[in-house]
């Protein structure tokens, strides 16, 4: 009877560890340090909006990793309504749903007075007059903080937003390149490589599949795998022409690409299952010991300075290589923005919010715990972008290295449409995964893209 | 038995027989038995009726904020959903009437033809699976065993948790290096690639989608079949029937009007379902494991109402089918 017992008990057991047996665990967190309230002297018409403001000043923010920095943000911004004698109330959202939240927000008419959203996001938006210009206060800030990073002002300004700007950039993803230094020196490689090519050699020599493969690159349906098309524009591989209306993917520089690629992940250099990794695949590859090199923004650098400090010092980090053709390395910048709905008192308001947190005292401690690059100039003296290895990389990336999102194609919302559905990675799938031919797959993609560039040429 | 002939008045009972009883009952000569016409028994005289209609109304007052609000949750948006497939709106803007645009466009699309194939190999399949296992499941923890609270509980687990939870538990173990799948293959020198290709992966979202749903299939049948009387088994056994015939003469028929109503439900749940696909593969590789929901999905996150709701419409007729196809079966099971 013991004996049966023991089998239920341990049946239970066994069914209840069943879905937690992969999760990992989170990193501490520290303790907060209470806001540091306003340096700035408030201007009479901000005073007024505020004492004529009414309801509640919503705010959603972009969740970032770790969550210390999240709170750092939301603890600001209530000392910021608290100084002016408003209610706040700040929502986080994940980034990955931003876009359905503002989709239904947007159709039930209940937008919050500002927000963070990326890119892409603010793209669409903006050519669909759902966003505030935000010039003057861009300026403003611009000035007071010695000038925005080439790559954010470019992007920021271009003429395809329509003539005006309409986000505050608060930071930027940046691709950085982690590698194994440990596993690259034992094989005789010192240097990172430079070129993509180069990036194929050293990764093909330290692969020992199943247990480490050199390139750890997502090929799957999420946002890591539109690095992909970051790789075909810089072997000359375009998504469309000059005018942003004709797609020009089916290329002999695009079947290069795939060619490269698809040799990659025959070879087994790539891991197999990348195609379907999620928006984490490449982090844990990495973190496991069982890749190489990834690209990635700067959380893996934080999880393993928190979790595994041995790894992080068997790591080095740069930025992307050059294709045949070009550097691509875009930068994915995040925008404060605000809804056109909100009324004018909540415009003055949160464009004055947005002064606030782009002080230096607040930004230095928020970036430390966030996971962005810095956009503006005087953010290049913080701690972390000048003793932190992983996050000099991004302050590289915003000095030199970066390009504008998109670049060199034209980042329209057709553009953004052709992201956000993947299609270069879908591309990369059709000859790894079904077997076509590049020659085909290009071809295939092109139909497709213009699908995609039609609706919003015609 | 007696046989009723006529008569006038109602004649004694006759003499009270058991149905086990081992005595052979004693045949007695017939009473007359007639219909009483002459004499009515009296009877309370009924409550006076309402008026035509008037106990329809009152009806109709008490249940009228349950259908508005019924129509507002259900029946607007799935007519709004209807008529956005008909238009080309995105988020913040109305759109035109392009007809079967969105229709066309997407029958046009390999994805569309994956996410058909896919209602077969992923949802059917599963939908099998479920069943079978269910059905195991249930009769297994029909039987009396000790503990049997604590397993019905367990089995019921799966169900209960939180979608998310459960399949991002599974896509880790899935997982080619650290998951658990491979950690025990690895014990015997084996490694898969579950998520690689297309028919792994297939059968992966498969494997986790039956995890999932199946203890909903073994509530359903559990509770028919403790509907069915003991006394059934008991005589079958007695008659020497075995335990196949006892299933498809006693079994079956007892549980089959809920496993219909059961395998509707479960149906149209796995077909809707976004969670199984998404967390684990994304639709791919490729779009080997492509579904309408995330067809639609991926065309939402583009603000492309009128394509999305029409990829999340397409499967509107077979829903209706299975229901209406439910309403008729169900209906003369119930009789």
């Amino acid at each position: 009877m013991i004996k049966r017992r023991l089998v239920v008990a341990t049946a239970a057991a066994v069914t209840m560890l069943i879905p937690l047996s992969g999760c990992s665990a989170g990193g501490g967190l520290g303790a907060q340090s209470p806001a540091p309230t306003r340096t700035s002297s408030v201007d009479p018409a901000v005073e007024k909006a505020a004492k004529d403001f009414k309801g509640t000043f919503t705010y959603w923010t972009g969740l970032t990793f770790p969550d210390e920095g999240n709170k750092i943000e939301q603890q600001q911004i209530e000392q910021w309504g608290k100084d002016l004698g408003i209610d706040v109330e700040v929502v986080a959202v994940n980034q990955n749903d931003t876009s359905k939240r503002v989709a239904a927000a947007l159709q039930s008419g209940s937008m919050p007075d500002a927000l963070t959203v990326g890119y892409d996001l603010s793209k669409v938006m903006a050519a669909k007059d759902q966003l505030a210009p935000l010039d003057d206060s861009y300026k403003a800030i611009g000035e007071k903080h010695q000038g925005w990073f080439e790559p954010i002002d470019k992007a920021t300004t271009d003429p395809s937003w329509g003539g005006s700007v309409y986000g505050i950039p608060l930071g930027f993803f940046g691709n950085i390149l982690f590698q194994r230094q440990d596993l690259l020196k034992a094989k005789g490689i010192t240097d990172a490589p430079k070129t993509w090519d180069e990036f194929a050699d050293d990764a093909a020599k330290i692969t020992n599949a199943p247990k480490v493969y050199g390139a750890g690159l997502a090929l799957s349906n999420v946002l890591d795998g539109n690095l992909m098309t970051a790789v075909m524009q810089s072997f000359g591989g375009r998504v469309a022409d000059d005018a942003g209306q004709k797609c020009t993917i089916d290329s002999p520089e695009t079947v290069k690409f795939l060619d490269w690629v698809s040799g990659l992940y025959k070879k087994g250099v790539i891991p197999p299952d990348s195609v379907t990794w999620d928006g984490a695949g490449d982090n844990n590859a990495y973190l496991s010991g069982a890749a190489g090199f990834i690209v990635n923004t700067g959380s893996v650098y934080l999880s393993m300075a928190d979790q595994d400090p041995e790894l992080e010092k068997k790591s080095a980090y740069g930025t992307l290589p050059s294709g045949p053709a070009m550097t691509v390395n875009p930068v994915d910048i995040r925008y404060r923005v605000v809804p056109s709905s909100t009324d004018e008192n909540g415009k003055i308001l949160a464009q004055d919010l947005f002064k606030v947190l782009a002080e230096d005292d607040y930004n230095s401690e928020y970036m430390a715990k966030a996971t962005y690059g810095p956009v503006l100039k005087s953010q290049a003296s913080y701690p972390i972008f000048t003793d932190t290895p992983a996050y000099a990389a991004l302050l590289t990336i915003a000095q030199s290295g970066g390009t504008p999102p998109a670049f060199p194609d034209v980042a329209n919302t057709a553009y953004s449409e052709y992201q956000n559905t993947f299609s270069t990675p879908h591309m990369i799938q059709r000859v790894v995964t079904d077997g076509l031919s590049s020659q085909k797959a290009a071809a295939e993609a092109q139909v497709n893209c213009q699908k995609i560039y039609d609706k919003y040429t015609k | 038995m007696t046989k009723a002939v006529g008569g006038a008045f109602p004649a004694p009972p006759a003499p009270e027989t058991k149905a086990h009883a081992m005595t052979k009952p004693v045949l007695t000569e017939a009473p007359v038995i007639r219909r009483p016409t002459a004499v009515r028994p009296r009877t309370k005289r009924p409550a006076e009726p309402h008026k035509p209609g008037e106990r329809s109304r009152v009806g109709l007052f008490f249940v009228a904020p349950l259908v508005l609000i019924l129509l507002a949750l259900v029946g607007f948006p799935t007519v709004a959903s209807l008529w956005y497939s008909f238009t080309n709106v995105t988020v913040g803007s109305p759109g035109t009437f392009v007809g079967l645009a969105n229709y066309i466009a997407l029958f046009g699309d390999q994805a569309f033809i994956d996410a058909v194939s896919n209602l077969v190999l992923i949802i059917g399949v599963s939908l099998l699976i479920k069943f079978l296992l269910g059905l195991t499941v249930a009769s297994l923890l029909n039987r009396p065993m000790r503990a049997r609270g604590i397993w019905r509980a367990i089995v019921i687990l799966p169900w209960a948790m939180p979608g998310f939870v459960a399949f991002m538990g599974w896509k880790l173990m899935f997982e080619s290096r650290a998951g658990a799948l491979n950690q025990v293959l690895g014990w015997f020198h084996l490694h898969v690639d579950f998520l690689a290709s297309p028919e792994l992966a297939r059968m992966s979202v498969v494997m986790a989608t039956v995890w999932r749903g199946f203890p909903f299939w073994v509530i359903g049948i559990l509770a028919a079949m403790q509907t069915i009387p003991k006394e059934l088994y008991e005589a079958a056994e007695m008659d020497g029937a075995g335990p196949w015939r006892r299933f498809t003469n006693i079994t079956w028929p007892g549980i089959r009007a809920t496993v219909s109503v059961v395998a509707v439900l479960s149906a149209i749940w796995t077909t809707n379902g976004f969670e199984n696909v998404w967390l684990i593969t994304q639709g791919g590789p490729s779009s080997a494991t492509m579904t309408f929901p995330v067809l639609s999905y991926l065309d939402l996150t583009n603000f492309q109402l009128g394509s999305a709701s029409a990829a999340a419409m397409i499967t509107l007729p077979l829903f209706v089918l299975l229901i209406l196809w439910l309403g008729r079966t169900g209906g003369k099971e119930y009789k």
